[in-house]
């Protein structure tokens, strides 16, 4: 069960990062910038930027920095997106606001459930030790 | 005794968790929502599977909670899903029902235990709803 929290936390956070496009090589057109509105307009819209044949799901930041018709460029793992369009201009990325507060949020959570599940063992160690 | 001390461990794993999402994820009240009814829900099975069969929850509360992020696999791919299916709200519940379980394990049927933990379950739900909807 541990495993399972922690690689759900990891998910968090690498889903929350991975918006940022931070981690990714990006390499082409922007093809399209789509807003999809969800429960609460303004707040948890998704961002959709098509770069040549592919759909990724962005931050608002950085959907709102593209636009239709750019050339860009990025290697991964950096913090900077190139405007090939327009030659020394380039977009500076930083992690969401989702992801800094998955960061405090997530080790909250493992811990919670780490402590829980060892009261959990200990309660079970100690009734087999009565029964035995 | 064990309603008691499971009942606790419940309550404050529910506090500590739902008070580290609206302090550090307060702009985004809808993870809190998936968290609360994933746990609320997983919860609620749980509960269920103590009163129908009486069984100590161990590896069979593992399977409740696997077919509990299932079934929250489904509804955020069809009916919950509005714009996409976002993997974020499927962590967040999922990790809400591996609370509900871990806190759960080891539990035999305590009627007190039973009340408590599906009393909570509709009310967890319903907050959930609530901060993921409203």
């Amino acid at each position: 069960m541990a495993l399972i929290v922690l690689a759900l936390c990891a998910g968090n956070l690498w889903f929350t990062l991975a918006r940022s496009t931070i981690p990714f090589e990006l390499n082409g057109k922007v093809e399209s910038v789509d807003v999809l509105t969800e429960k609460h307009p303004g707040l948890d819209d998704v961002y959709l930027v098509r770069i040549g044949d592919r759909e990724i799901q962005v931050d608002e930041a950085v959907a709102r920095s593209l636009r239709v018709g750019d050339h860009i460029r990025k290697d991964s793992w950096t913090w900077e997106i190139l405007n090939l369009s327009d030659v020394g201009t380039s977009i500076r990325l930083t992690p969401s606001k989702d992801f800094w507060g998955m960061g405090r949020t997530m080790p909250v959570v493992l811990i919670a459930a780490s402590l829980v599940l060892f009261t959990g063992r200990k309660r079970r160690t100690d009734r087999a030790e009565i029964i035995g | 005794m064990m309603h008691k001390r499971v009942g606790l461990n419940l309550l404050l794993a529910i506090l500590a968790t739902g008070l580290a999402y609206l302090l550090f994820l307060g702009h985004r009240t809808d993870y809190l929502g998936h968290y609360l009814a994933g746990l609320g829900a997983t919860l609620g099975l749980l509960a269920l599977f103590l009163l129908v069969t009486g069984r100590e929850l161990g590896w069979n509360a593992l399977a409740i909670t696997l077919v509990a992020i299932g079934l929250g696999f489904i509804t955020e791919s069809s009916i919950f899903r509005l714009a996409l299916f976002d993997p974020v709200d499927f962590c967040n519940q999922s990790l809400g029902a591996c609370v509900a379980c871990s806190c759960m394990l080891g539990t035999r049927r305590d009627r007190r235990l039973i009340v408590l933990a599906g009393g909570l379950s509709p009310i967890l739900v319903i907050v959930g709803f609530l901060f993921a909807f409203a």
